[in-house]
């Protein structure tokens, strides 16, 4: 299971890495500080998308190999699946990818990189396929999810490379100026892609009830860190410039990998998401799966149905939710007051786990 | 922001959920929870989509034993089987576990019920009695008071932590803002 999730969240990094180089060499010198990034990063996250992507694979070979032979359950797998046929091709466009990476000068010349990120965004339309087969003739789901995975590749890639492979901090602002309405579209395409698939596994009315599974709860933690991101990415975008005018010296570079860090956070859940069974039918699903362990812990007694469990006000949850205040108030004050980017990191942390323990002792 | 929660909402509405993003069963025979009179000869499980080769069932009769089944086949959506022998009269579970189209194992199970001859008869007569108990069943159900343990003993310490953290952190924060 952690190996499927740590793949899962590598694959995600490797595509962010790939967009993030090749947007960033589409964009003038002039407005973009310093940046190198090793021809081997790029190869590696080449590599990781071949590998990663193949896990579905390895899992169903996993499941049927006994019995069959290894070797005939692979060849099976690979030609007749639907999940193999798909990984197939995105190894074929890999090899291609990774020799146009390694033979042309795809960092320096703007066409080279503009060919990369075609290439990149028909490996993301690949492994769309690779984990939408089941929904392929509904359009609207393969859409919905490419959107979603080009938005934050694209979104998240840029502030990877710049908080991660920058060598200075030169030309900030003029970076904010473009980066920060590129980050607001992706976030909103992000946001409108991601309610319009939750929508498809989670009935909104539901969304409580789903917290008696795993899948749920994943979902749950996933949106709690989006609220301290949003507070981060006004920081970073909007306040930072204020910062840089009044103190040209001002490092803005631990800031945006703060930024980056929660979004490691979020991107682990959505892995977690990935691999967990969604509630179509929360009753059924409790009744093959078990109710989350998590949920277990914190509701202390036996679960019977959904039906039994209320939401409502305890003091708990309202202790929580205070402390969560508390500790949001202390994230905007740690900026203004020019704390440590670590310090607010952290805050951010406890408050994201006061609200959610503030929720999960609201039962 | 009004204009991004507006995009929201008309994209809300015009997408109703129509579509399941994986692959789960339709209908079944026997279905969930039926009685049947006579011993079933094939099972027939339907999903929403194709579902791989390699996808299996196993039956479990009463005494939690396999029961033999033969011709497992699967035709796009569909799953077949066959009972080459009579089942004998109890409760039955299948147990199903599949690989939807998208690559995803996914397992569940469906009970059914084979009544025996004796059953059969004796059900006819006792009819109206069962009726009447299943009655009085709905009319008081059962409360059963769940022992729980909410909030956990942990909670308090946890709180008290986080109220430590909040206060340590909130003078870190006042000294910081002094010092510069």
């Amino acid at each position: 299971m952690i190996i499927y999730l740590i793949s899962e969240l590598l694959l995600y990094l490797s595509f962010a890495i790939l967009a993030g180089t090749f947007i960033i060499a589409i964009v003038p010198n002039e407005k973009k500080p310093t940046i190198s990034i090793h021809k081997r990063w790029l190869q590696l996250s080449i590599l990781g998308i071949v590998l990663f992507s193949a896990m579905p694979v390895v899992q169903i070979v996993e499941y049927l190999y006994q019995g069959v032979g290894l070797s005939l359950t692979l060849t099976n797998v690979i030609n007749n699946f639907e999940v193999g046929r798909a990984w197939t091709l995105i190894l074929i466009l890999s090899i291609f990818y990774y020799l146009l990476i390694s033979v042309f000068p795809v960092q320096q010349k703007k066409s080279y990189a503009v060919l990369a990120l075609v290439f990149l965004f028909i490996l993301i339309l690949a492994v769309g396929w690779a984990s939408h087969a089941a929904s392929l003739t509904e359009w609207s789901g393969f859409a919905f999810h490419t959107t979603h995975f080009t938005a934050v590749s694209v979104w998240i890639g840029v502030l990877f490379i710049v908080s991660w492979f920058s060598k200075d901090t030169k030309n900030w602002n003029a970076l904010l100026k473009w980066y920060s309405p590129l980050a607001i579209v992706c976030f909103i395409l992000t946001m409108i892609s991601g309610f319009y698939m939750m929508s498809l596994v989670v009935d909104l009315t539901d969304y409580t009830n789903s917290w008696l599974l795993d899948y749920g709860q994943a979902l749950l933690i996933k949106h709690l860190f989006i609220i301290p991101l949003l507070v981060f990415a006004f920081f970073n975008g909007m306040w930072m410039k204020c910062r840089l005018n009044q103190n040209p010296q001002f490092n803005p570079k631990p800031w945006v990998r703060g930024e980056s860090l929660l979004l490691l956070f979020i991107f682990s859940a959505t892995a977690f998401l990935g691999q967990s069974s969604p509630p179509h039918e929360i009753e059924s699903t409790i009744k093959t799966n078990g109710v989350s362990a998590l949920f277990q812990f914190f509701y202390g007694g036996t679960i019977a149905g959904v039906s039994q469990v209320q939401f409502s006000l305890t003091t708990f949850s309202f202790v929580f939710m205070l402390l969560a205040a508390i500790f949001l108030a202390l994230l905007i004050y740690s900026f203004r007051k020019k704390a440590p980017a670590i310090f607010a990191f952290f805050m951010s942390f406890l408050s994201v786990l006061s609200i959610y323990l503030s929720f999960m002792t609201s039962f | 922001m009004k204009k991004a929660l507006l995009l929201f909402i008309i994209c809300f509405l015009l997408f109703p959920n129509s579509t399941f993003a994986h692959t789960g069963l339709v209908s079944s025979s026997p279905s969930e929870g039926e009685v049947l009179t006579v011993s079933p000869e094939e099972i027939v499980l339907e999903f929403n989509t194709k579902v791989e080769q390699g996808s299996q069932f196993q039956v479990i009769n009463p005494s939690g034993n396999g029961v033999a089944v033969t011709g497992i086949s699967v035709e796009d959506n569909m799953l077949y089987g066959m009972f080459p022998q009579e089942l004998q009269g109890g409760d039955y579970q299948i147990l199903w576990n599949i690989i939807g189209a998208d690559g995803h194992p996914i397992e569940g199970e469906i009970s059914f019920t084979v009544e025996s001859e004796q059953e059969k008869t004796s059900n006819e007569e006792s009819n109206q009695i069962i009726n009447k108990d299943e009655q009085s069943i709905e009319e008081d159900p059962v409360v059963v008071e769940m022992e729980r343990a909410n909030p956990p003993a942990i909670m308090s310490t946890i709180a008290v932590i986080l109220a430590i953290l909040a206060i340590v952190s909130f003078f870190y924060v006042i000294r910081k803002g002094k010092i510069q």
